[in-house]
């Protein structure tokens, strides 16, 4: 085997079967000349939306001796007329070995002008074999993991890992789809009817979601029905504050003020947790947040809670409130120009139906685009049954796969709506909220949604790379 | 965020399976309207049609942001095609209708208000009982007239009615409005009401003498004297002994006339009394709107839909032939053109998100024209006069020349006619004429406002206070156009997406001329 070496392989892993070595020795090569790695074609303008990596073309000549190594032409030929395969791609020995997946695509002319025949009728030279492969626009790495197995607690104000992993250092040359593994502590419930939020957001610093407790000594303003707060050890934070609605029960602002800190300009998304004091009762939520410069409130959308009729009191949810970018307008470019302050808040609401009251219990916000946060992707995934005790959300693939008790895995059909995980280079930061939005009204299954629940999670990437290790 | 496929997550739900399909979509697009909401959508997917045996009509296709997770388009696929290229492997198109679509599923016979005597049918009475409508005996308003004639020979409890019958529609009866004035002052003859068809049975109400005094006739549903009924009779008995009739005045005329159908609220509760039905004189777009969702539209969330209330007199709403919901939306812009509705995507309910709101009257997004402006101009020519047609109540032909000012024709002497109009039957009047003429003039003589503008890259929303992706632009908001400062309606989004090139959203916008039906019912309102 020469170097560098490359070779079809079965499967990008290190220990996979090797189909065909390119580079072996003298009487079987690659050339140097006209080697080509090729490179991702981006398309669409500077500044437009939507643009791509378009694929790359590796061309290398495979140098073939007749007849000494000809006869390994049988064993290639099948290879490049199937619809894809990985192609290693390692420069010496020692170097992290990186893989191409490589498509089926034109096969290259094979060259006769070095042929000679002997004497002896003999025929002898060397043919090259033009190679030219369609591949992926970037080289995938050997898989690694972010995390195995770590706990993240189901409270915003744990100490540790509270609703969020903060996965460290990820390599590469560009974003990876991200393979994450949840295996809640109490699976029995952990799935029926739950609808999971996974939101990966990555930048070259770490930026974690920020929270705001709402409850005893949250600075904020109580409006209309808005009481002060209740002590709850169920609560997160130990408190809540409670909106009775008993004078207006149609819209109005229930929680307004300046909040705790001052907030890194960016686009984040909003969550409130809520629960509510009885078993039916349904509400809306509109979240609006301004800032001293226009004076200006920009509310978003209204969202409803309208869960069925449970059996138990509480049933605490998260609302995703919407995504909102502060301060208004703002763009990556510009964050430069602003200083960090806090932005007021408004909570408007309205109990749609019933007599009870709804409890606030925090605000959290995931960053989705600020100054050190590049993009992110965020998952919503809504169970309707099944008991699986482990649910893997499969990037790579775009897959959602369950396991039973047994591990068993199998592939879980259920709705899934936005994108799936990924890390990019950087620190990356998964938050995973378990209850968000759960509002089928033919579910009439108590699941809620308690802040001492625990998952555990492993996280594991294949880094994507534009050229091969050193 | 990966730039190696499609900026969308597109997931396929079958009746077996959701998955996504995102790596695989090739190319995509969809459209949005207003009013309307998700209209169409397309999506070319490089997978192997044979694995998805299970694809096929009314499927669900969903289309949501990466970033974010919100949903960004939602509709049902019709039944897919295969292309096969053999150089590139098997893809191919699926579209798909949004919740547009299912506004034409279902039609019903619906009877919100009617005040026509078309729907008034003389029941099995002797052929010289006196019932019949458009009657005028007095100088009294046009209305129906039951009564017995000169030389009739009447026992006790004969009777003379009218009936109006609800059943054969969706609905029954709601609610009654009328004004009562008899030939005669006669406590001989009373005025009953008599109903049948409803879950108590036939039944009537009766007592009221007949008098020359008007008086008002108002009922509602489960008002404690109205039950639930689907035939309702406005009848006058003779509750005196035998008698021959000798004067010309033994009649009941009920002018005036509105029936109501009986309503539901968004979540199909009828609605019962003058607290449910509100009125008996008219009704509001808005409440037909919610009457439609609790009727007829299962797959519309009711928890969520947002129902503007609206202000427009709507006095006749009848549809005897079924009609869709989509056409009574469209026949509700005559009297609210500033409302629209939109059927957006699914929510976690798995029903369609609807809204019924008024056009804005700010600007949502601020576009520049970097990325391509289209601005049309006007083909119809300068016009200085009109002639506008109409029928008077009395029935007489007449005709009404518009003028206006039009210094471009003016000034050079030069007299130029548009096509003429006619005002519809029922409208005709002087005053109408002259409003509707002027207004007409008005239109003809301003350019149209229509507009084609791409959006290739974010744009601000100041709604959220955000920059926002082409595929986030929503249909049924303003947009301020930055350079040549238009502030116009949107009323359509076509975004489209390839493989190899950049996300586009096509934005169609311009304020739509009024027709001339809706420029009529406007006066009206105002008058």
């Amino acid at each position: 085997m020469g170097w560098p070496r490359i070779a079809l392989v079965a499967s990008p892993d290190a220990s996979a079967a090797v189909l065909y070595e390119f580079n072996v020795d003298l009487t079987r090569d690659v050339a140097h000349a006209g080697f080509d790695l090729g490179a991702p074609q981006w398309s669409g303008e500077p500044g437009q939306s939507g643009g791509m990596d378009g694929y790359r073309t590796i061309r290398f000549t495979h140098w073939l001796d007749n007849p000494a190594a000809l006869s390994a032409l049988p064993t290639l030929g099948p290879l490049l007329t199937s619809a894809s395969g990985w192609l290693l791609i390692q420069l010496r020995d020692g170097a992290a070995p990186r893989w191409a997946r490589v498509w089926r695509s034109s096969p290259g002319v094979m060259s006769w002008d070095r042929l000679m025949m002997s004497d002896a009728m003999t025929v002898f030279g060397r043919h090259g074999v033009d190679i030219a492969l369609t591949a992926d626009p970037y080289l995938v790495g050997e898989q690694l993991t972010l995390a195995n197995a770590v706990t993240v607690n189901n409270d915003p104000a744990s100490g540790t890992n509270p609703c969020r992993l903060v996965l460290g250092a990820v390599v590469g040359d560009a974003p990876a789809p991200a393979i994450v593994t949840v295996t809640p502590a109490s699976p029995a419930s952990a799935f029926t009817y739950y609808q999971w939020l996974a939101s990966v957001h990555s930048g070259p610093t770490q930026r974690t979601p920020v929270v705001w407790q709402i409850g005893t000594g949250d600075g904020f303003t109580a409006g209309t029905d808005t009481g002060g707060g209740v002590a709850d050890s169920t609560y997160s934070g130990g408190s809540y504050r409670s909106v009775s609605f008993s004078t207006v029960s149609s819209q109005a602002e229930r929680l307004s003020g300046s909040t705790p800190a001052a907030l890194v300009p960016g686009l984040y998304k909003v969550l409130i947790r809520v629960a509510r004091s009885d078993t039916s009762s349904k509400f809306s939520l509109a979240f609006g947040i301004s800032d001293t410069v226009t004076f200006k409130t920009i509310y978003g959308a209204t969202k409803y809670m309208d869960r069925a009729t449970t059996t138990s009191v509480g049933f605490a949810t998260w609302v995703d409130l919407g995504d909102f970018q502060w301060p208004v307008g703002v763009e990556i470019a510009d964050a430069a120009l602003l200083t960090n302050t806090a932005p007021s808040i408004s909570l408007l609401g309205s109990r749609t139906s019933g007599t009870g009251a709804i409890r606030l219990d925090c605000l959290m916000l995931i960053p989705l685009e600020t100054v050190d946060t590049l993009d992110a992707t965020t998952l919503v995934d809504s169970f309707t049954g099944g008991a699986p005790t482990t649910v893997t959300w499969d990037g790579e693939t775009e897959r959602v796969w369950g396991a039973g008790a047994s591990n068993t895995a199998a592939l879980m059909f259920q709705s899934v709506r936005g994108g799936f995980p990924e890390v990019a280079p950087g620190t990356s930061v998964l938050t995973l909220l378990r209850q968000v939005d759960s509002g089928s009204v033919t579910n009439t299954i108590d699941n809620p949604d308690s802040i001492v629940s625990t998952t555990s999670v492993t996280v594991k990437y294949r880094p994507r790379w534009l050229w091969p290790a050193a | 965020m990966m730039s190696s496929v499609c900026p969308l997550a597109v997931t396929l739900i079958t009746d077996i399976r959701r998955q996504s399909v995102t790596p695989a979509v090739q190319s995509l697009s969809f459209r949005k309207t207003a009013p309307g909401g998700h209209a169409d959508a397309t999506v070319n997917l490089a997978i192997d049609r044979d694995r998805w045996p299970d694809l096929g009509d009314n499927d669900r296709l969903a289309m949501s942001d990466r970033r974010t997770a919100a949903p960004v388009w939602d509709g049902y696929t019709s039944m897919p095609g295969t292309s096969d290229q053999r150089e590139r492997g098997q893809s191919f198109d699926l579209s798909a209708k949004g919740g547009v679509d299912r506004l034409l599923d279902d039609r019903r016979a619906l009877n919100y208000i009617d005040q026509e005597g078309t729907n008034w049918t003389r029941p099995p009475i002797p052929p010289s009982r006196i019932a019949a409508w458009q009657q005028r005996p007095t100088t009294t308003a046009i209305g129906i007239l039951d009564g017995f004639g000169v030389g009739q020979a009447i026992a006790t409890n004969d009777w003379a009615g009218m009936d109006y019958d609800f059943a054969g529609t969706d609905m029954e009866f709601g609610a009654i409005g009328a004004s009562l004035v008899c030939g005669t002052t006669d406590t001989a003859y009373q005025v009953f009401v008599v109903w049948s068809g409803g879950s108590g049975g036939p039944g009537s109400v009766g007592g009221a003498t007949a008098s020359t005094s008007a008086v008002a006739q108002n009922g509602y549903v489960n008002d404690g004297t109205f039950p639930d009924l689907t035939d309702f009779r406005f009848a006058l008995y003779r509750v005196g002994p035998a008698t021959n009739i000798t004067s010309d005045d033994k009649w009941a005329h009920f002018s005036g006339i509105k029936m109501l159908g009986r309503r539901r609220d968004k979540f199909g509760t009828l609605l019962s009394g003058s607290s449910g039905m509100v009125r008996n004189t008219y009704v509001l777009a808005s409440e037909v709107v919610a009457d439609l969702i609790g009727r007829m539209l299962p797959w519309v969330d009711p928890n969520t839909a947002t129902i503007t209330a609206t202000t427009g007199q709507i006095d006749q709403l009848a549809y005897r032939d079924a009609v869709s919901a989509s056409q009574v939306l469209d026949d509700l812009t005559l009297w609210e053109p500033d409302m629209l509705h939109e059927v957006l995507h699914v929510g976690a309910s798995g029903k369609h998100v609807f809204n019924y709101r008024h056009w804005p009257t700010t600007e949502r997004y601020v576009i520049s024209t970097r990325d391509g402006w289209t601005r049309s101009g006007s083909d119809q020519g300068l016009c200085n006069r009109l002639i506008v047609s109409y029928t008077d109540p009395d029935g007489t032909s007449k005709t009404y020349t518009a003028t206006a000012s039009v210094p471009e024709l003016d000034n050079v002497g030069r007299i130029r006619h548009a096509t003429g109009i006619a005002l519809p039957a029922g409208k005709g009047s002087a005053a109408n004429a002259v409003a509707v003429g002027a207004a007409v003039l008005a239109d003809i003589n301003t350019a149209v406002a229509s507009a084609r503008l791409v959006v290739r890259r974010p744009v601000l929303d100041l709604l959220t206070g955000r920059m926002v992706q082409p595929w986030e632009i929503e249909s049924g908001y303003l947009v301020r156009v930055r350079e040549p400062g238009d502030v116009l309606r949107c009323t359509q989004v076509d975004f489209s997406w390839a493989r190899g090139s950049a996300a586009e959203a096509v934005l169609t916008l311009g304020k739509p001329v009024l027709t001339l039906a809706q420029r009529i019912q406007r006066l009206q309102a105002l008058a």
